[in-house]
């Protein structure tokens, strides 16, 4: 009896623990879980004043209001960042493998928090407040759990040892949330080599073992690379109904480059042997090795690391790094070939090469030919060497048989649409130049053909033997005799073949009638346009901005607006963060006295709406950032399933964004010098730069979630103060013009 | 999300969104507005062109104490209406009290009156202003340019001056007491043409802190007689008009503070 509950609970704990999992072939982002942690939500000044009251002595630096100053503003804005994630299963066992390493330490236990950052950098930082940080792109390169405690042995060491980063000033414009976690990260040489000789310290206690120690910085040297060097064969994208040829492929391999003895005077991080040849110095004092790779089980620690990697292709796209994601998505799809998760996102990347393609910005998307390296290269190589419609006819094939693999998906549906629409929109593309038959069917057409028997016969063959030739052959065979050129295959063409199923597919064949419709429409009324005297066209273009700028507004999603306010030169981080909070507060009276709804899911109220509005914000933040990498390319969600329940549950698909700048510089004119010929002047004009002197920008866009574009918005740029009232001013002249409702 | 990425993210898209052509909104919904305004001059010209060679004087008791007119000052009171975004129109009411001297009467060895205190005047006045805001302005609030031409009526007010004339072989102390300075009922016209930069500042929902320099040039009428028609006031009506238009014409720049009210 006793047996029989024993093994019940075993089966039914290991159930519950397999829920609490994810089906990588269902994966759904990571999002935080539990209680929001008061890193979160508490305000940045709160955090500063509080530090200068506890710990400003204890700091050893110069000036304890900058620097603390610096690194929280620069901490909170990576915690605010969207990519920032709590209680999730990484966190967690992040957590476990610290906490195995201070196991003797509970007061550190204590004060220290773990949270995973949604980022490809492979790194790990720890911050002054006892906050570490580990990125999903270290946790996806790493081979074992020892390796990230010596990783994590080595970040509690900056904390323990009181390590200040070397560079903490906090700058604010245009800087990505890398190079925020770079900058966060930037020790002298000497700290570095402390905190490798405390960690090497702390994972030997921990009974790790020393030969996976130095392994760790091979993961750090070469963490620029894809997570895995596996050779993309050439057949990858070969189907039943479409054939890629292998000229298409690069012709030569791309070698690793790096030397782990590179030059490091100029770095602040000891070159990769000196902190290697360090550690070993530092194991060799320790005798009695422990053999443990992982405390918690090879297979708990491989599950993690999928998670990693399955972020890591998300941020990717969001990055629009499509050739790498691609190259990713390869490598897992060997363990999970019926990932919807994964067709869902190759799906994604074909539909955002192509239109990158069409704008002319793939350099964008793939890296430059010098900074090709690996095997990972061969994608970036291979979709770089494509031209517009060989990409736009292979992203639609791929699509196209993502949905077919998938067919009840709605995501790959919206995809389809959107990558069909990106096909006919490609130069030169004419439904009637696609085969209504496969390569391999063409190619055979082309084989019984009497020309190429022709040709075959001029060249002395047998019918029989030419059939033995490879279509390359054929090529060559084409290229002997440029006169028969007309009639010889020709494999150049292999994207022709590709669309042989949709080009007969009615539902696909309407698509395109009605594309071409509206194309004729928007030519139609260009003509008239172009027939039009100038006045007529001033009307008309102030009436078509006037149009195209209403939206209905009546419901909306408000998100953490941001807020500059520079004095003397620098940031006024406080009066911003007051100022942030007076800008939400403005577009709460104006929604109040306007009629519209607002929700408004930001830092202010994280208190209240507790995680679940965290991961809300962190899905729209998500989205922000991957609208501005696209620069006025249109993009596909990535999260375009959370999107549209999120759209549902709010009620609206209006995501409302703003930033406000303001500075006061009165700027005197040269030719004030003038007034030297008339000294009394210069009263006159003294006090005309100072009325000027206020710069503010208030910028507004509405995004449309559900089309991922910006529908409206609004810029101004006035010389006046920047104060609550102002903005209400504005906001209400935004609501009120930009509203169709109103 | 405090993050700057944003200021990125902003720029690009801001590039995709056209701006306004739109009905003006006026602050808050409200597009009518009275403002009531400090006027302070700063005669420069007439400092600075006459520091040493005519030092004036202010009365105190029957002497006289050199004095320096540092700042004249009035009030305004105005309506407006914001017509569009960019444009609104203003009428304005303004009392301006200055200070006049005799100073261009003054001729060392061949004048009869040696030294005067400073007379004062008072300019009733009427202006319709035209106010233009910049490319992204809102009217009522934010920075403007304003234009007006006005009309001024000048009087001088009665109070107690003294002037000190060569009455030969004496000097002769002439006070409110012993003598009539001016026709007091006497009015001087003039026209003032003005262009004033201004910023509106709003303080609340409904109110606007107003701050801005103007520059006047005023045209004063003369009026035409002969010095000695004094009709026994010891100022006739040209030296008086030709005093007021003296100061007027001096009166170049003045700042101008206030509040306004939006409705």
């Amino acid at each position: 009896m006793f047996r029989i509950t024993f093994i019940s609970i075993l089966l039914l704990s290991h159930i519950a623990g397999s829920k609490a999992q994810q089906d990588f072939n269902n994966f759904k982002p990571l999002q935080s879980v539990g209680n929001i942690p008061s890193d979160f939500f508490v305000r940045t000044s709160s955090k500063i004043e509080e530090d200068m009251k506890n710990k400003k002595e204890n700091l050893n630096v110069r000036e304890p209001k900058i620097f603390l100053e610096g690194i929280h503003y620069g901490i909170d804005e990576i915690l605010q960042s969207g990519l920032v994630i709590y209680g999730d299963e990484i966190s967690e066992y992040v957590t476990k493998v610290a906490h195995k390493l201070l196991e003797k330490d509970s007061k550190l236990r204590k004060q220290l928090r773990f949270y995973t950052i949604k980022s490809n950098q492979t790194n790990a930082f720890s911050t002054d407040q006892g906050i570490v940080f580990v990125t999903t792109g270290l946790i996806s390169q790493i081979t074992s759990e020892a390796q990230l405690a010596f990783v994590l042995a080595h970040e509690i060491a900056h904390y323990v040892e009181k390590h200040v980063v070397e560079t903490f000033e906090y700058r604010t414009r245009n800087r990505g949330i890398n190079s925020q976690i770079q900058q966060l990260s930037v020790y002298s040489q000497e700290k570095e080599f402390e905190a490798d000789v405390e960690g090497v310290k702390m994972y030997y206690a921990a009974g790790y073992s020393d030969e996976i120690l130095t392994s760790t910085f091979d993961v750090l040297m070469y963490s620029y690379l894809p997570i895995d060097e596996i050779p993309l064969p050439r057949d990858y994208f070969n189907s039943d109904l479409s054939f890629v040829p292998e000229f298409c492929f690069p012709d030569k391999e791309f070698p690793i480059k790096v030397d782990e003895d590179y030059d490091d005077s100029r770095s602040s991080h000891p070159n990769i042997r000196k902190r290697k040849l360090k550690a070993i110095e530092t194991a060799e004092n320790y005798k009695d090795w422990g053999k443990i790779k992982s405390h918690f089980g090879e297979q708990t620690f491989f599950y993690i690391r999928n998670l990693a990697r399955f972020e890591r292709v998300r941020s990717d796209i969001i990055e629009f790094q499509f050739a790498d994601a691609l190259y990713t998505i390869y490598i897992l799809e060997q363990e999970f070939p019926n990932s919807l998760y994964l067709t869902r996102m190759k799906a994604q990347c074909w539909y955002g090469l192509s239109t990158m393609k069409h704008a002319n910005k793939i350099n964008q998307t793939v890296m430059a030919t010098k900074d090709l390296e690996g095997e990972g290269a061969v994608m970036h190589a291979f979709v770089k060497n494509l031209k517009e419609l060989e990409l736009a006819s292979l992203a639609t094939r791929i699509v196209e048989d993502s949905r077919s693999k998938f067919p009840d998906d709605l995501e790959l549906k919206a995809l389809s649409e959107r990558t069909n629409r990106a096909l006919f929109n490609s130069d030169r593309f004419e439904i009637d130049n696609f085969y209504t038959y496969n390569f391999q069917v063409g190619y055979e057409k082309f084989m019984a053909s009497d020309s190429l028997k022709e040709i075959s016969k001029s060249e002395g063959d047998t019918l029989v033997e030419e059939k033995k030739l490879s279509k390359y052959d054929k090529i060559k065979l084409k290229k002997r005799s440029p006169e028969s050129a007309p009639s010889a295959f020709d494999s150049t063409d292999y994207y022709y073949y590709m669309l042989s199923d949709l080009v007969k597919n009615e539902i696909f064949k309407t698509l395109y009638t009605n594309f071409k419709i509206e194309k004729d429409d928007e030519k139609a009324l260009e003509e008239a346009y172009n027939k039009m005297t100038r006045s007529e066209k001033l009307k008309f273009n102030k009436e078509k901005d006037r149009k195209a700028n209403l939206v209905d507004l009546s419901s909306f999603i408000l998100v953490d607006p941001a807020v500059i306010s520079y004095r003397k030169g620098k940031v006024d981080h406080v009066e911003s963060e007051k100022m942030e909070e007076r800008v939400v507060e403005g577009f709460e009276y104006v929604s109040e006295e306007l009629g519209l709804k607002i929700t408004t899911v930001g830092r202010g109220n994280l208190e209240d709406l507790g995680t679940e509005g965290f991961n809300q914000k962190s899905f729209f933040t998500s989205m922000l950032i991957q609208s501005s990498n696209a620069r006025g390319v249109d993009i596909f969600p990535v999260d375009y399933s959370m999107i549209n329940s999120l759209t549902k549950q709010f009620g609206t698909n209006k995501l409302v964004f703003s930033v406000v700048e303001h500075a006061y510089r009165p700027r005197f004119s040269p030719y004030a010098l003038y007034f030297i010929f008339f000294p009394p002047g210069v009263l006159g004009y003294l006090p005309v730069p100072f009325i000027k002197g206020n710069e503010t920008e208030i910028n507004l866009i509405v995004l449309d979630l559900e089309k991922a574009k910006v529908v409206t918005g609004a810029s101004y740029y006035i010389n006046e103060p920047l104060n609550q009232f102002t903005i209400e001013a504005r906001l209400y002249d935004i609501f009120l013009n930009k509203n169709s409702a109103q | 999300m405090q993050s700057k990425l944003k200021i990125s993210l902003i720029s690009l898209f801001i590039i995709c969104v056209s701006n306004f052509h739109a009905q003006n909104s006026g602050y808050l919904g409200k597009k009518t507005f009275i403002s009531a305004d400090t006027r302070l001059f700063v005669p420069l010209l007439y400092n600075w062109t006459h520091v040493d060679e005519s030092q004036k004087y202010k009365a105190d008791g029957n002497s006289l104490n050199p004095a320096r007119n540092l700042l004249s000052y009035g009030f305004n009171v105005t309506l407006g209406r914001a017509v569009d975004r960019k444009l609104a129109f203003l009428i304005q009411a303004s009392v301006l009290n200055f200070k006049v001297s005799n100073e261009s009467f003054y001729t060392p060895n061949n004048g009869s009156v040696i030294r005067s205190s400073f007379f004062h005047c008072r300019s009733l006045g009427i202006m319709p202003i035209i106010e233009i805001t910049g490319t992204d302005g809102l009217s009522p609030i934010g920075l403007s340019h304003q234009i007006g031409l006005g009309f001024y009526q000048n009087k001088m007010v009665d109070k107690e001056y003294v002037v000190l004339a060569n009455e030969y072989p004496d000097v002769v102390t002439y006070s409110k007491d012993n003598i009539d300075f001016f026709d007091f009922n006497n009015s001087v016209k003039s026209y003032s043409f003005m262009y004033k930069l201004n910023l509106r500042i709003p303080i609340s929902r409904s109110l606007l802190y107003n701050f801005g320099i103007r520059y006047n040039l005023n045209f004063t009428a003369l009026a035409f007689g002969l010095s000695d028609d004094k009709k026994g006031f010891l100022y006739s009506a040209s030296e008086t008009s030709e005093m007021i238009r003296y100061a007027n014409r001096n009166n170049i720049i003045s700042l101008e503070t206030g509040l306004t009210l939006t409705f």
